[in-house]
């Protein structure tokens, strides 16, 4: 993660918290973060895997992550075998534990699936203590983090920045940037777009062959 | 050369010595009793704000920063004192707050109640 990003970051929450400490911030970020990827589903990845047409049904396929992070939800899987089809098929799946797929159908013959996946963060973090997520994230929900760190910080008990009632305001903020993050990562952050989509694959017909 | 104030251990004891006004052997406090109140003080600052410690205990920087160890320092030396900058002076007020404990003359008493609130002033404890 960008370090300029961070500094600010961390700057413009020392104005707000007299008297914090760089570890206590860093280990309610990750908190923080931790809330706000499971929450909105902002952080995603797409796995690819091979299937071979023999394996057994309830067949378990272990996937992992790039970086460091953690799988938390498991969004859909397609099958990308066929790179020239426009709209690969969907396939149902499941995962009882977080990074093992187990399909609902195992198919007859080797198939290369793509899960997309929700990620969240984990440790171990950056060499400098701060978790690691992608810096594009930083950059757009910048506030929402900062709202998120100053409601936990603020609610700690005893300290020279406690403050219960901007605890409670920042939480408010920090919630209702989580929900604006959902909306956009449902909508692909295109703005005024619908979130629901006919399915493709159900889609027998096209408009240039005049609906035959 | 010193690029912060109070990065030693001999250097809070000596701040202590002077604010005591026993900076002239023989000296009226030694210094083993000054080092316990100093250790007192670090045991106390731990009880009281326990994330000015959270990460003096890890081994890297890429390991997880909750396991803070409590520090002790055993001699009145160069040994750096791995504390924020923002709250040293509050280990030298307990320091004398402690060694004026042991006095039983009134204003002296009230002197370690006053430094010992100092402290917890200074640590921002409310």
């Amino acid at each position: 993660m960008a370090s300029v990003e961070i500094a600010r970051l961390i700057t413009n929450l020392q104005l707000r918290l007299p008297g914090a400490l760089a570890n206590a911030m860093q280990t309610e970020m990750f908190v923080v973060m931790d809330k706000f990827f499971k929450s909105s589903n902002i952080w995603r990845e797409d796995i690819t895997f091979e299937v071979a047409g023999q394996d057994p049904p309830n067949t378990t396929y272990t996937i992992t992550p790039a970086g460091s992070s953690l799988i938390n939800k498991l969004l859909w899987i397609y099958d990308v075998t066929d790179t020239t089809v426009v709209s690969p098929p969907q396939v149902m799946g499941g995962m009882r534990i977080p990074g093992e797929i187990v399909l609902s159908l195992q198919p007859a013959e080797n198939r290369v699936y793509q899960a997309t996946v929700v990620l969240t963060v984990t440790d171990p973090t950056q060499r400098d203590g701060y978790v690691e997520f992608p810096d594009w994230i930083l950059s757009k929900y910048r506030d929402v983090i900062e709202d998120g760190v100053l409601g936990r910080m603020m609610s700690q008990p005893n300290k020279p920045y406690t403050n219960l009632p901007l605890a409670q305001f920042h939480t408010r903020q920090f919630t209702s940037g989580v929900s604006t993050a959902r909306v956009d990562a449902k909508t692909q952050n295109v703005y005024g777009a619908q979130t629901w989509r006919y399915p493709q694959t159900f889609a027998v017909y096209r408009q240039r062959r005049g609906g035959f | 050369m010193p690029t912060a104030v109070l990065e030693t251990v001999a250097d809070y004891i000596g701040q202590a010595r002077v604010l005591l006004q026993d900076t002239v052997p023989d000296y009226r406090y030694t210094d083993a009793e000054l080092l316990a109140g100093f250790n007192f003080g670090i045991t106390e600052a731990y009880n009281l704000r326990f994330d000015i410690f959270v990460g003096l205990g890890a081994t890297s920087s890429r390991v997880p920063r909750f396991t803070p160890a409590l520090p002790y320092y055993p001699a009145v030396d160069t040994t750096p004192v791995n504390f924020p900058v923002q709250y040293r002076i509050a280990l030298v007020f307990y320091t004398i707050g402690h060694a004026q404990l042991r006095d039983d003359e009134n204003d002296q008493d009230q002197r370690a109640v006053a430094f010992k609130a100092m402290f917890r002033q200074q640590l921002g404890v409310q």
